[in-house]
C-alpha cells in the first residue's frame, strides 16, 4: 500500500525533527518545506495527502499558503494544520477566520500531532470514500442548535447544504441553495408550513449536509424574512406550551363541553378529539387544518374553559375510565347530544381501548417527559448554571472587538 | 473543511421596549426584527463569530419555561431600567429576583440615562459598580453606541472572569 505523504512547512527545520522521525516511524513519507514558496512548487509533483504549516513563513506564510492551496482544484480537500504561539491577537483572530482543518500550539508535540494527523487522514479518507465526495456537514441537537441558529449559520456563509431533521417519529428535509432555503420536505406538507412545523421543534436531531442539490425552488420568501418569522413563531410556541400540559398529554373532552359556546375553528378540534381515543395534543396540532399556532392557541383557549382536559401522565388510567360522556357537536357552536351518528359513536366505542402497541408508545412518551421534566427542574430550579458554548478565545476576541468599537 | 458560525446570544431584559430597542439598535446598527414580543440584532465579531442580541418581553410567571430555554442558551442577560423613572425599575425587581433565585447567570444592570445627565461623577462608575458575584450595576445611554457597547464589553468582562 502506497505510504501517505505529509508535508511539512516549517522555517526552522531543526524544531520538527523529531515530529519528523516519529511521523516516518509511523509509516508516514514526510517532505520539508522551509518556506510557503517552496511549499508551493512541490505542490503539484507531490500531491501530499496533508499538509502541516507554520503561521508565520518567509515569502508566502502559512494562512495565505492556505489559500494559494485552496484555490488548487486537486487539492482542496487535503487537510491542513496551522501550528503557531498565537501570541497576539491578530494571530487567533487570523487562524479562526481561516477555518483551518486544525489549528496546534507549539512546541508541538510529536506523539500529539501524529495522533492528530492520524485522525484528520482517516477522516479525509472517509470522506474520499463517500459516494458524494463534495460532502461535508455537522450534525447536533436541536436543544442545543435550533433551526433557526441553523439557517443563520448557512445564510451568513451563502451556503448550499441539505438540513436533516429528526423529531419524534418524523423526519423533515430543508434544501438550501447559497444561504436560502428553496423547499423542505415533512409529511405531505407544503412546504412553508413544513418550515414552519420545524421552527417549533426544539428537541431532536439535525444533521447538515454541505452538498450540491438539485432540488427546484418552491419557496420564494427570503431566508431572513423566514428566519424572522421562526424566531417570532418560536417564542410564541413556548410561551403558548408553558401555558399548557406536556404537548405529549392525551386530551378529551370535560363536562364542562357541552355547557360552553364554542367557535367553528373550535369546533373542529373538538371533532379531531373525538374521533380517536388517545389524541395528544402533539397529535391534534399535527392533524389540525390550521396554522401550527393557531391550532395551539385553540388548545389552550378549550383548554383554560376547561372544554378540554389532559389525562395526568402518572395514573395512565385507560381512556375508557376517564373519557366523559361524549358530547357531539353542534356546528352552530354548541355542543348537542342528540346529532351524533349512530356509526360514529361505534367507531369511538372501538377505540377507546390502547393497543399494546399504543401502550408502548404512551410509555416511551411518559419516559421522555419525564425526562424532560427532570431536565427542566434541574437547570431551572437548581440554578441553571447558564451555558457558555462559546470558549474563552471567543469571548476574548469578542471583547477585544468591543474594545475597539 | 467546514464553516459554522458560532453564535453568542445575549438576552436585553427591560420594561420598556423602546429602551430596548434603541439599546440593540446603539450595538448593532441595525435591527433584524422588532415586535412587541422580541426584538432581534446582531453584532458580527468576525466571518465565524457573532453575538444575537435578542431583547425580549418580561416574563410573566407562566413564562418560565420560555426562560430556562433563554437561560440555556444565554452568554448573559443585561436587565435596563430608566433612572429618571423609578417604577421602571421596581418593574425589574421580580425579574432580577428571578434571576438570582433560578440561574447563576451572568448580569449586568444597567440604568439609562438620557441626554447623559448622569447623577454621579463618571469616574465613580466607570468600571461599574459590583453588586455581588453575578454582576455590575452601571449607566449608560442607550442611544449612545459607544455607551451601550460598554455595557456589552462589561457583560463579557464578566463572563470570562467567572470563567477564570
Amino acid at each position: 500500500m502506497d505510504r501517505k505523504k505529509i508535508l511539512l512547512v516549517e522555517k526552522e527545520p531543526s524544531e520538527i525533527l523529531e515530529l519528523r522521525k516519529a511521523l516516518v516511524a509511523t509509516g508516514y513519507e514526510v517532505r520539508i518545506a522551509a518556506n510557503g514558496t517552496e511549499a508551493l512548487a512541490l505542490m503539484e509533483s507531490l500531491r501530499p495527502d496533508l499538509i502541516l504549516a507554520e503561521m508565520r513563513l518567509s515569502l508566502l506564510d502559512g494562512p495565505h499558503l492556505l489559500q494559494e492551496i485552496r484555490n488548487l482544484p486537486a487539492l482542496q480537500g487535503v487537510p491542513f494544520i496551522l501550528t503557531g504561539s498565537l501570541k497576539t491577537l491578530d494571530e487567533r483572530v487570523s487562524a479562526m477566520k481561516l477555518a483551518v482543518d486544525d489549528y496546534l500550539q507549539k512546541p508541538l508535540d510529536p506523539e500529539e500531532t501524529v495522533a492528530r494527523i492520524d485522525s484528520l487522514i482517516r477522516e479525509s479518507e472517509t470522506h474520499a470514500a463517500a459516494p458524494d465526495r463534495q460532502t461535508r456537514g455537522f450534525s447536533g441537537s436541536l436543544n442545543e442548535m435550533s433551526l433557526v441558529d441553523l439557517l443563520q449559520t448557512l445564510e451568513v456563509g451563502n451556503k448550499t447544504a441539505v438540513i436533516r431533521l429528526r423529531h419524534a417519529n418524523q423526519e423533515g428535509l430543508v434544501f438550501i441553495t447559497t444561504g436560502q432555503v428553496i423547499d423542505t420536505t415533512l409529511d405531505d406538507l407544503e412546504a412553508r408550513r413544513a418550515l414552519l412545523r420545524m421552527f417549533t421543534w426544539t428537541e431532536g436531531s439535525f444533521q447538515v449536509e454541505i452538498r450540491a442539490h438539485e432540488r427546484p425552488r418552491a419557496l420564494t420568501v427570503s431566508t431572513r424574512d423566514l428566519i424572522s418569522e421562526g424566531m417570532t413563531r418560536m417564542y410564541r410556541w413556548e410561551q403558548l406550551s408553558n401555558q399548557l400540559p406536556p404537548l405529549q398529554s392525551v386530551v378529551s373532552l370535560n363536562g364542562e363541553a357541552g355547557k360552553v359556546k364554542i367557535t367553528e375553528e373550535e369546533y373542529g378540534l373538538l371533532k379531531l378529539v373525538q374521533q380517536t381515543a388517545s389524541k395528544r395534543i402533539i397529535d391534534l396540532v399535527e392533524e389540525s387544518p390550521y396554522d401550527d399556532l393557531r391550532t395551539l392557541t385553540v388548545i389552550k383557549n378549550l383548554y383554560e374553559r376547561h372544554v378540554l382536559k389532559a389525562l395526568p401522565w402518572t395514573d395512565n388510567p385507560p381512556i375508557s375510565e376517564t373519557r366523559p360522556a361524549l358530547k357531539p357537536l353542534h356546528k352552530n357552536g354548541r355542543l348537542s347530544q342528540d346529532l351524533i351518528s349512530g356509526a360514529f359513536q361505534a367507531v369511538l366505542k372501538k377505540s377507546t381501548a390502547l393497543t399494546p402497541r399504543q401502550n408502548d408508545r404512551r410509555r416511551i412518551d411518559r419516559r421522555q417527559d419525564d425526562r424532560r421534566k427532570h431536565d427542566r427542574r434541574r437547570d431551572g430550579q437548581h440554578g441553571d448554571k447558564n451555558r457558555i458554548f462559546l470558549n474563552k478565545s471567543e469571548l476574548i476576541l469578542i471583547r477585544e472587538k468591543l474594545q475597539q468599537s | 473543511m467546514i464553516f459554522v458560525m458560532r453564535i453568542g446570544e445575549i438576552a436585553i431584559l427591560g420594561s420598556s421596549n423602546e429602551e430596548k430597542r434603541l439599546f440593540i439598535q446603539s450595538v448593532c446598527q441595525k435591527l433584524e426584527i422588532t415586535n412587541d414580543n422580541i426584538t432581534f440584532g446582531r453584532f458580527p465579531i468576525n466571518d465565524q463569530l457573532m453575538l444575537h442580541l435578542y431583547g425580549v418581553a418580561l416574563p410573566s410567571d407562566s413564562q418560565t419555561m420560555a426562560w430556562d430555554l433563554l437561560a440555556k442558551k444565554c452568554l448573559g442577560y443585561i436587565v435596563l431600567f430608566s433612572w429618571q423613572d423609578g417604577a421602571s425599575f421596581e418593574r425589574m425587581q421580580p425579574v432580577l429576583d428571578q434571576l438570582a433565585a433560578h440561574y447563576e447567570a451572568t448580569l449586568i444592570v444597567a440604568a439609562h440615562v438620557a441626554n447623559g445627565k448622569l447623577p454621579i461623577p463618571p469616574e465613580l462608575y466607570e468600571n461599574g459598580i459590583a453588586l455581588t458575584t453575578a454582576g455590575k450595576f452601571m449607566f449608560c445611554d442607550v442611544r449612545q453606541p459607544a455607551s451601550a457597547r460598554k455595557i456589552l464589553l462589561a457583560l463579557i468582562e464578566s463572563v470570562l472572569e467567572k470563567m477564570s
